[in-house]
């Protein structure tokens, strides 16, 4: 699309009230993450109406995401700006904790500058980003209390590091729904996951990429989902479960999860993204706590084709899903065991 | 058929389902009842007008906007909704910017949601990956700030 210039010595712009400017910058900016942010900084230095315009637009402001490698100084000014500019919006911090290659020891010190300088609007941040590797971990230990705190989004090792315990006490995450964990380091602690999870009582969704973790793992879980005896301690307000690359997952464990709903669990959904097929379609067998791999033309897949069409059937969202390693989705699992 | 006439005194007769792609317009005929009093148009001119007319005529079909938006709608679908214009939309928005301009206060005035949505991109578009100094030149934006204001800016954008 071209639109022609015509009489540039007019400056049209001015024309516009500012609810009309706002409205074609928002066709730029949606969101103001890495890339947008960028762009809502350029339309800020074009002139002094358009800035007003962009300060005065608090949504604008409500998506904090700090690199730890940008100077002190700029880090001061950018956090500044965010808090002030969102008014007494809900804030979403992103904190991006990836370092190159030597200047790590400056992150830890602009990690306190962020934190600091959000000490006074730690009750408006709804939700936390940490991105980073497991070098990043120990900016936990200066993560002031977030009373409001919604979700929370971090790599599996800072959920199981001891940082990570010193914040549970300082914020008690009495309002945390929804949990997001990005891998499991291969030598993580499995009992120290189970513990951290069964602490976050007040959890509706909850999404863990469950590489580093046993195939027992998994059938641990979905079993302490199944309440058919009215056990509902574990994660009882739990709604939407996503397992992300679980080494192993035991198909017959799926519909007893189901089955919690109807004692009064609330679940409603369970997604699954497996990385291979042949490696995952295996049965869970109690007694002897063992997994098996399922015949795909015995009485055993009759009775899973049945049990898992009975939760279908029921309105329950179950996704069964052949991923790639960027989660692409391959092919529907779930289809083809029904089909079998 | 429903009358409309410009700020320039120009009169059109307009089919009725095209007029009510204006919630103004559609508001006004329900506030008035069945006649054939003509509706002012205040701050249209005829220039402008056939502009908008051209464009009701063509979408008269278009399923109507939906609610979600404005501010429900995902991420993506915002995106998506923000990048996708016809050839035929392209091909109308290629007018001067004093027009394009006009064709969005129009839109505003008259409540033509589409209409004003798909201006505020095709200006939007203009914007889109370029530097402040580029965007100054294109619209002609004098630089009002202060030296001191200046700095700060300058910073910022080093931030980002």
């Amino acid at each position: 699309m071209s639109v022609q210039n015509g009489d540039a010595r007019v400056p049209f712009f001015s024309r516009l009230p500012p609810e009309l400017v706002l409205r074609i910058f928002e066709c730029n900016v949606f969101r103001p993450s890495m890339v947008e942010m960028w762009q809502v900084l350029t339309l800020m230095a074009v002139c002094s109406y358009w800035r007003d315009i962009a300060m005065s637009h608090r949504k604008w402001w409500t998506s904090l995401r700090i690199s730890l490698n940008h100077p002190s100084e700029v880090l001061k000014e950018l956090v500044s700006h965010f808090t002030q500019c969102s008014g007494n919006l809900p804030l979403e911090v992103i904190v991006d904790g990836i370092q190159p290659e030597g200047i790590s020891e400056n992150v830890m010190a602009n990690a306190k500058i962020v934190i600091q300088g959000l000490q006074d609007h730690s009750d408006r941040v709804q939700t936390l980003l940490l991105q980073g590797d497991h070098k990043s971990f120990e900016i936990f230990d200066y993560v002031i209390a977030l009373p409001h705190l919604e979700t929370l989004d971090i790599p599996g090792d800072v959920f199981t590091h001891g940082s990570f315990d010193s914040f549970l006490n300082r914020s008690p995450c009495d309002h945390l729904q929804r949990l997001r964990i990005t891998g499991f380091p291969e030598n993580i602690k499995e009992p120290v996951v189970k513990r951290r999870l069964e602490h976050l009582s007040t959890l509706t969704h909850l999404d863990l990429e469950v590489y580093g973790l046993s195939g027992a793992f998994t059938e641990d879980f979905l079993q302490r989902l199944d309440s058919q005896n009215g056990q509902l301690k574990f994660l009882p307000h739990l709604q939407s479960l996503k397992f992300r690359r679980p080494r192993k997952f035991p198909w017959n464990l799926l519909a007893p999860a189901f089955q919690s709903t109807i004692a009064g669990r609330p679940l409603k959904s369970i997604q699954l993204y497996v990385l291979n097929f042949g490696y995952s379609f295996s049965e869970y067998m109690p007694d002897t706590k063992e997994t098996r791999w399922l015949n795909p033309s015995g009485q055993d897949l009759k009775d899973l084709q049945s049990a898992l069409r009975s939760v279908l059937n029921a309105g329950m969202v179950l996704q069964v899903v052949e991923v790639d390693d960027n989660f692409q989705v391959k092919r529907d699992l779930l289809e083809r065991v029904l089909g079998l | 058929m429903v009358i409309l006439i410009t700020s320039d005194n120009v009169k059109y007769v307009v089919e009725k389902d095209v007029a009510e792609l204006s919630v103004l317009v559609k508001n006004m005929l329900e506030d008035i009842g069945p006649s054939d009093e003509p509706i002012p148009l205040h701050n249209v001119t005829s220039t402008v007008f056939n502009k908008v007319l051209e464009y009701c005529i063509y979408h008269r079909n278009d399923p109507p906007p939906s609610d979600d938006d404005e501010g429900c709608a995902s991420p993506l679908h915002k995106y998506l909704a923000s990048h996708i214009c016809s050839e035929w939309d392209q091909r109308f928005f290629d007018v001067d910017q004093a027009l394009l301009f006009d064709i969005i206060l129009a839109a505003n005035y008259l409540d033509i949601k589409t209409l004003l949505d798909d201006a505020c991109k095709a200006v939007a578009h203009l914007i889109q990956g370029k530097s402040t100094e580029e965007i100054r030149g294109i619209f002609n934006i004098v630089n009002d700030f202060t030296p001191e204001e200046e700095a700060r800016v300058k910073k910022e954008n080093v931030s980002s």
